[in-house]
């Protein structure tokens, strides 16, 4: 297919939408085109994958994230502040197995009060990943957040719209993209 | 590599600096730098102390450069730091310095940036200063710090050569600092140099710092955060290590060397004359004094003076010429000229009374030849240090003394000496547990020693770091305050050569040097003294009508009075171990005198030559000297040395000393107590004396009791000054008891004593005292008769003293009838009548004192008819009658002591009614004296005065007293320890102890005490007491 | 207040602290839900609650007027509360408690003379004190064996007060507090600052219509009609604009939109010449909101702001008691994070856990100040790095990893403080931010410090 029946094809698609309609979060800072909308998973892998969290979030001051961490913590905040996050918007969330993760990003999720849910270092369990995935999602649509998968292994691509490999805060080399294109 | 620091701050920029500017400069050539630069903050504080450590260092290359840096007004966190080329530009760095403080609150000197322009421009000198701006502090809080450097308009302006400091201080951005630095040194063309800006000389001493700054922040340590350094790189570092920190700046080192050699300036260039110009122009300073010396001669020795004299004299005035000090005698002479004329009584005192040439000027009142004194005391050609000469006045007339001197020479000519007050261990442990945040509060140093410090609780780590950090901040200065009396007076203005700051004090001011900076820089210093003991013989002269000389000398009745050591209010023989020591010594002659005033001082204790002494006089003990030649220095103190003078004759005569060597070796014994070594002048003595056949034994005996009274050792010519005021006062007390009760009265506060106990002695010799009185009492205390005294209104709390003189004035055209007419004729504010009412001053008007004060409520609402006449609508009789005791207790309150009697009288009867007590009632102080020698006895009385001596190693010595007499008790440590609280606040004591007597006198050792009121009720205690 | 059995609850605000007069004013509105009736003191207030059908218990009371108080930014637990039949012996319970008024010490003659302590001096009432104790009249008792016309005629009327207050109770006539019908607020600035067009005016007045809002939520009116009055530097007479509402408004962006609408229309129609130097909005007419829910209002975007933040308080506390401080004394597991002043990196932030939202400031310490680059990850405990020329070999799992070294830069050393026994003493670290080059050839930045007394190299976080 060419490049315009292509924009076309998904001209289409978006049109035919489910009726719900679903509110756009952000766009992605690199390349600008791509619009997030609410309850898509984007999975962040590379040695600087933290470093490119925060300057996402730099870009979205009135956003707020819930940084959920598998072991113990390992962000230092005062970095966050140069960097000009504020640190009254995110919650810190550590040692946390993941079902407990699973079961507090509901919770957040139903307070429709983030916009960002960050999974760092949490191995989703194999049995029923797509189970989990899917409720996640409803729950993010609802809530109208977007999930993040920080971690140095893809783990399962059900639900990623996005995988991205990040060597630096701005040097960002994307893997996968599913369902719309970068423009 | 060769580095030289360019900015320190000693501890003397208050609570910045964490060490001591003599440390720094030791740390400094111990390091190899090359120089130093003292920038301290506001002033020149330290210099003479640094001055002195190099002398003492004696390293040649180093170099102390004067400096100091000033705050600005307007533009916080920017200051400047200048440093002193020349003599011409450290001159006007003081004149600067000296506008900084003017007008501002003290320790905050600080100029607008008008004034540092004007200054730096105008004052001759000035331009030459060298300028580093520190512009780094503000670096931390925003990036464009350069900016505000860039556009502060004096750099513009000023032609001084422009210096720009660089520091590393290792916290990260001295990369980002070095870069601004260069771009800054390019648009000012200002060359970087390396400044450390040292806080403090070891690494060590950070925590003192630490501990400084959270003082000067007034938050505990742990809320200090930012404001405490990160690390200790304000610590002096050496050539290399700065070699290493500059690596890529190798330039910004070797400017330092450049200003090193730029600011040649050194402290021994200082030097200043005496104010001259008043003396009669044909005459030189040296000619005046000899022609004021001829006169005076001939007024002390009416009938000629003996050989002896004129060669002192010649001697004197040639060592004089020598030293070239005639014009600072004159000044001496010129200001008790001044006070004689004014009627003023004053008196030289200290080493002054050596001098025959004092002695003629009449600046001293005790003749050296008759005394045998020895002049090298005072002057001496090898000490090299200027005479230091004391003058007392009368303390209530010294103000006009010194309003003199400031008008005659000019503020600019004429400042005080300052006295740095340090931390002592009270202060410092407050201050150190609140930076360590202790729950501090308003507890007293004690407590907070006893409860905060050694509570359990308190982790063992952190008590030791408390203790550590007390111990190490005692001797830091605190602030800058009066010296007594010291005045410095120069011929040229004086704020060329130091900075003068306001006093706290009203009209006063003092250069930022204390006398030790002043006799190391060798300036001369004049000490104008109050004592209030010569306002009262002032007094006294001027009730009996007689002239000092016209007191006999040696009058039997006198010295029996002070055999029998009731010596209450007389000068220096009143305190409590005078008293014990007067019936044992039973002084009968002026020497003796002189003996019992320098007898009873730590020094002569501690190298106990006391008993010796005793034992000797009363001929319990032979008299031995080994050698004819120690007769007539050791003969008039029985073979004791007691007087430093003494040391140093048998120096001279025996182990061949010179004069002047005599007096380095009295220098040396003061520092042979402190360094406890003997000291190179110690074994030259001792081989003399073996030299000259003594016998070691005795030579040891005599070291023994020398060590003792090095330091608190009177000199001869001192106590002898004092016993001339003690015989006059003991002569006066003795024939005179009601004018010297008047006069001591009148001249409060001064002495040992709180009024109600003078005036109970007095009543105990006869002496009648009214009460206050509106119809009779003057301000001042009055005689009514031969041995009746009325006491003055000024003893009234509360009473204003225009309302006593306008209540006299109104009496004065007619005597006072009744409370409407002293109301309606003398303008007596409300205030005033109520304080009158409440001490019973109406009572020769026949008002009782609470109708009195019940009258005056009438007053308040202005009830009384308009014709004046007071409406008599209520029998005051109603009013709850007033008991004695009460009256007496009103009395206290209302004037501090009471003409009825003495509240023990009232409080026996009390006693007598309370069971557990009533058996120990009756027995009086008077009585107790009579016991034999270890009697157990029980015994109420007023607690009237505490002391203990530091000398005493823990024993107290407390003073009870009531209607009969005062009776004196030793607490020893463990019974002091038990009942401290007691004895300190509570008024009344029932005294539990054993009696000792040693012939006439008595004392109580003490077993315990209790506070009579634990029981019975007494509203108010009476104030007046001496607690100390 | 009209006579008859009444009871008086005092509240004593406590001496000690200071109350601005709009925080008593504040105050006074709260109070407003208890009782219609309140007479305000000095630093006390007296609340008449006979008419009120539902009476809370006295120390449930004090404690929800300590949680108003607090919202009003006062500190209220030094706060006490006395009942009694009449004002004067309401403030005396509070203040002496005393059970037989004849005991009382001759202090409660003033208190009760002058129960509200209006007038500020007390010289005249120490000195009257002194003189009754130097009189020997040590309690009331006393007072009374002197016969009465004494003291009448010394003392006049203030005797006869004291008298009547002491026992024949209240037929003094109080006077209650209203709310101020008109509220205002008003700010003001200096020339310089010339506000020339409607924007820049609204942005001055926005802060205003803030307060105000509040205010009148606190006491459940709308706004019927504003004013605007605004001061010019030049002395001609004031410029006021008139804005009335056909629906009574309580919310701020409507009444911010109407502003802005009436603002620009006027600048349109005439300019403004010369600058303005004082703005004061007064609102002239209110009306009582509706009943039922007094806190119902028409705007919706307020009130989504006030319903997120009750969501935001209630999520905060389900989560705290979930994954917060458990009772085993293990540390949180939910933390929010709030920089601190201290020169460690593991100190220089602390956790803490704030109910409400805006109450997390972002950066503790006023004093902005300017830090090197911290990395963005820290490690829990750091590695040992041993290096060998330019070689860094850091061990991760089993074998070792060769990294190349670049450059080392910002050095910074960090000591900790002798003082600081027990957290941070003796420790002593230079920093350094190495770029390394990972054996696979990637760029990377590390934070390494050497420590000073063990004299190693420790990697402590990643950039």
């Amino acid at each position: 297919m060419s490049r315009p029946e292509l924009k076309a094809l998904k001209a289409l698609i978006e049109d035919h939408a489910p009726a719900r309609a679903r509110k756009s979060v952000g766009t992605l800072s690199v390349g600008g085109g791509l619009t997030l909308h609410a309850g898509e998973g984007i999975e962040v892998l590379g040695p600087a994958r933290r470093a490119w969290m925060t300057a996402f979030l730099r870009q979205h001051p009135a956003l707020r994230a819930a940084w959920v961490q598998g072991e113990a913590n390992r962000l230092c905040p005062p970095a966050l502040e140069q960097q000009g996050v504020a640190l009254s918007r995110i919650l810190f969330f550590e040692r946390l197995s993941p079902g407990e993760g699973i079961e507090l990003a509901l919770q957040l999720l139903r307070s429709a009060l983030f916009g960002a849910i960050i999974f760092d270092g949490m191995a989703l369990p194999f049995a029923g990943r797509e189970a989990q995935m899917r409720k996640l999602q409803l729950g993010a649509e609802d809530g109208g957040a977007l999930l993040f998968f920080l971690s140095d292994r893809s783990q399962s691509s059900f639900g990623i719209r996005v995988r991205m490999e990040a060597e630096g805060a701005d040097a960002v080399e994307f893997t996968r993209v599913k369902g719309g294109t970068l423009t | 590599m060769d580095y030289t620091e360019l900015k320190s701050w000693s501890y003397y920029s208050f609570l910045r600096g964490a060490s001591p500017p003599a440390e720094l400069i030791r740390t400094a050539v111990r390091l190899g730098l090359r120089g130093l630069a003292l920038t301290d903050v506001g002033g020149v504080y330290g210099l003479p102390k640094a001055y002195q450590a190099l002398r003492e260092a004696g390293v040649p290359d180093f170099r102390l450069i004067s400096g100091s840096e000033i705050l600005l007004k307007d533009a916080p966190g920017l200051s400047i730091s200048l440093l002193a080329p020349n003599r011409l530009a450290y001159g006007a760095m003081c004149r600067l310095l000296t506008r900084s403080h003017a007008g501002e609150a003290k320790g905050t000197g600080a100029l607008s940036t008008q004034e540092l322009v004007r200054g730096l421009s105008e004052i001759p000198g000035g331009s030459e200063l060298l300028l580093f701006p520190e512009w780094q502090e503000r670096f931390f809080q925003e990036r464009d710090a350069s900016r505000l450097l860039l556009d502060w308009e004096p750099l513009r302006v000023l032609q001084n050569p422009l210096y720009l400091p660089l520091r590393r201080s290792l916290d990260g951005l001295d990369a980002e600092r070095s870069a601004c630095a260069r771009q800054l040194s390019q648009e000012l063309g200002a060359p970087i140099t390396a400044v450390q800006g040292v806080c403090f000389a070891e690494r060590k001493d950070r925590l003192l710092q630490d501990v400084l700054t959270s003082v000067r922040e007034g938050a505990p340590l742990k809320e200090l955060g930012f404001r405490l350094a990160r690390n200790s790189e304000r610590v002096l570092k050496s050539g290399a290590e700065m070699a290493r920190l500059f690596s890529d700046l190798p330039d910004a080192l070797t400017r330092t060397m450049e200003v090193r050699e730029r600011c040649a300036f050194s402290l021994s260039e200082l030097r200043y004359r005496y104010p001259n110009e008043w003396i009669p122009k044909p005459h030189s300073a040296e000619s005046w004094l000899r022609t004021l010396c001829e006169a005076g001669i001939k007024e002390r020795y009416p009938e000629g003076e003996s050989p002896a004299v004129r060669k002192q004299l010649e001697h004197e005035l040639k060592l004089i010429r020598e030293l070239s000090y005639a014009d600072y005698f004159l000044t001496v002479q010129d200001i008790v000229d001044f006070a004689k004329k004014r009627g003023i009584l004053c008196q030289g005192r200290g080493s002054a009374a050596n001098s025959v040439v004092c002695f003629v000027l009449g600046i001293t009142a005790i003749d050296p030849v008759r005394m045998n004194l020895l002049f090298e005391r005072f002057i001496s050609a090898e000490r090299g240090e200027p005479p230091d000469i004391d003058v007392d006045f009368e303390h209530e007339r010294r103000e006009e003394v010194i309003q003199y001197l400031y008008q005659k020479y000019g503020r600019d000519r004429a400042a005080m000496v300052s006295a740095v007050v340090t931390y002592r261990s009270r202060s410092a442990i407050r201050e150190v547990a609140k930076a360590f945040s202790l729950p501090v509060g308003t507890l007293s140093a004690r407590k907070v020693q006893n409860e905060l410090i050694q509570s359990p609780d308190l982790p063992e780590k952190k008590r030791e770091k408390i203790l550590e950090v007390v111990e190490r901040l005692e001797g830091f200065p605190r602030h800058l305050s009066i010296h007594s009396g010291g005045f410095t007076l120069s011929s040229e203005p004086l704020d060329t050569l130091v900075p003068i700051e306001p006093a706290t004090m009203e009209g006063r001011t003092i250069i930022q040097w204390d006398k030790y900076d002043l006799d190391i820089l060798g300036l001369l210093k004049i000490d104008v003294l109050a004592l209030g003991m010569l306002t009262a013989i002032q007094k006294c002269l001027e009730f009996t009508g007689r002239k000092l000389h016209q007191i006999p000398a040696e009058d039997r009745a006198t010295y029996d009075m002070i055999c029998r050591a009731d010596t209450i209010g007389v000068f220096q023989i009143e305190s409590r171990a005078q008293m014990s020591m007067l019936p044992r010594l039973r002084p009968r002659t002026f020497y003796d005198l002189v003996v019992e005033v320098a007898l009873v001082r730590p020094g002569p204790i501690v190298g106990n030559m006391v008993h010796p002494y005793l034992k000797r006089r009363r001929g319990e003990e032979p008299v031995w000297l080994p050698d004819p030649r120690l007769v007539p220095i050791l003969g008039r103190t029985y073979g004791v040395p007691i007087f430093q003078e003494q040391v140093m004759r048998m120096a001279v005569t025996l182990a061949g000393f010179t004069p002047g060597e005599a007096d380095r070796l009295r220098k040396a014994i003061g520092a042979w107590r402190a360094e406890g070594s003997i000291g190179e002048m110690g074994r030259k003595l001792q081989a003399g004396l073996r030299r000259a056949g003594i016998p070691d034994a005795f030579a040891a005996r005599i070291f023994e009791q020398i060590q003792g009274f090095s330091e608190y050792g009177f000199p001869e010519s001192h106590a002898a000054s004092f016993a001339l005021l003690t015989y006059v006062s003991s002569y006066f007390k003795c024939h005179h008891p009601a004018e010297f009760l008047c006069a001591l009265l009148n001249s409060q506060p001064m002495g040992f004593y709180s009024p109600h106990s003078l005036v109970d002695d007095a009543k105990r010799h006869g002496v009648e005292v009214l009460p206050v009185s509106v119809t009779e009492s003057e301000w001042d205390s009055t005689l009514d008769g031969v041995k009746t005294l009325r006491l003055g209104l000024r003893f009234v709390k509360g009473l204003s003293e225009a309302g006593a003189r306008s209540l006299i004035e109104a009496r004065r055209k007619r005597a006072f009838l009744s409370f409407q007419d002293v109301v309606n004729r003398s303008d007596l504010g409300l205030k005033d009548l109520r304080a009158l009412a409440r001490s019973d001053a109406f009572a020769s008007l026949g008002i009782s004192l609470r109708e009195a004060l019940f009258r005056v409520l009438t007053l308040h609402d202005g009830l009384f008819s308009q014709e004046g006449v007071q409406v008599e609508l209520f029998p005051s009789t109603l009013l709850p009658r007033m008991s004695a005791e009460e009256a007496v207790i009103q009395d206290y309150d209302a004037t501090g002591l009471s003409a009825r009697g003495h509240p023990m009288k009232f409080l026996r009867d009390r006693l007598r009614r309370h069971p557990r007590l009533r058996r120990h009632a009756n027995l009086t102080t008077a009585e107790a004296k009579t016991f034999r020698h270890g009697t157990e006895i029980t015994i109420p009385g007023l607690s009237v005065v505490l002391q203990r001596p530091p000398t005493a190693k823990g024993t107290a010595f407390a003073t009870i007293e009531d209607e009969s007499g005062i009776l004196d008790l030793i607490l020893h440590r463990e019974v002091f320890e038990k009942c401290r609280d007691t004895i300190r606040d509570e008024a009344f004591l029932l005294v539990r102890g054993v009696l000792q007597r040693d012939r006439e006198a008595v004392q109580v050792v003490v077993k315990g005490i209790a506070p009579i009121f634990s029981d019975l009720e007494l509203p108010v205690a009476p104030g007046a007491h001496a607690r100390r | 207040m009209k006579h008859g059995t009444q009871e008086w609850w005092c509240l004593d605000l406590g001496s000690s602290s200071e109350i601005t007069v709009q925080d008593f004013e504040r105050l006074l509105e709260s109070l407003l839900r208890f009782t219609p009736d309140l007479v305000p003191g000095n630093k006390r207030v007296f609340l008449e609650m006979s008419r009120i059908p539902v009476r809370p218990r006295p120390d449930h009371f004090l404690k929800r007027v300590q949680v108003l108080a607090r919202r009003i930014g006062l500190d209220a637990s030094s706060w006490r509360y006395g009942i009694a039949d009449t004002i004067p012996k309401a403030w005396v319970q509070t203040r002496w408690r005393a059970l037989e008024a004849r005991l009382l010490p001759v202090e409660a003659y003033f208190d009760y003379i002058d129960p509200l302590h209006h007038f500020e001096c007390n010289r005249p009432e120490r000195e009257r004190l002194a003189c009754f104790r130097s009189l020997g009249m040590k309690n009331l008792e006393y007072l009374f064996t002197v016969p009465k016309t004494a003291w009448l005629v010394r003392f006049g009327e203030e005797f006869d007060t004291f008298l009547e207050h002491f026992e024949f109770g209240d037929r003094f006539v109080w006077k209650t507090w209203k709310p101020s019908e008109t509220l205002s607020e008003e700010t003001r600035w200096n020339a310089e600052e010339w506000v020339s067009d409607a924007e820049g005016l609204l942005f001055r007045l926005k802060p205003l219509v803030d307060r105000l809002c509040s205010r009148l939520y606190s006491i459940g009116r709308a706004i019927r009609k504003l004013e605007l009055v605004l001061k010019l530097d030049r002395p001609v007479p004031d410029r006021k604009i008139e804005l009335g509402f056909a629906f009574p408004q309580t919310s701020r962006p409507l009444l911010l939109k109407l502003l802005r609408e009436k603002l620009s229309h006027e600048m349109s129609r005439h300019p403004l010449s010369d600058p303005i130097v004082e703005a004061r909005i007064e609102i002239r007419e209110t009306e009582r909101r509706p009943a039922g829910t007094a806190r119902f209002s028409f705007s919706a975007e307020e009130e989504r702001s006030e319903e997120e933040r009750e969501r935001w308080i209630e999520l905060i506390s389900y989560l705290g008691s979930k994954y917060g401080e458990s009772s085993d004394g293990e540390t949180p597991r939910a933390f929010q994070a709030e920089l601190t002043e201290h020169a460690l990196p593991e100190r220089a932030w602390k956790k803490t856990w704030y109910a409400e939202p805006e109450l997390v400031s972002s950066s503790a310490n006023p004093v902005k100040r300017i830090e090197p680059a911290r990395p963005i990850v820290l490690l829990q405990h750091p590695e040992t790095l041993n290096r060998t020329g330019p070689w860094l070999r850091r061990k991760s799992g089993a074998f070792e990893e060769r990294y190349r070294i670049c450059s080392f830069q910002q050095e910074e050393r960090i000591e900790g403080y002798e003082w600081d026994v027990e957290d941070t003493g003796g420790f002593e670290r230079t920093y350094f931010r190495v770029s390394v080059e990972s054996p696979q050839g990637k760029p990377e930045e590390w934070w390494v410090y050497r420590d000073e007394l063990l004299g190693k190299l420790m990697l402590h976080g990643l950039y």
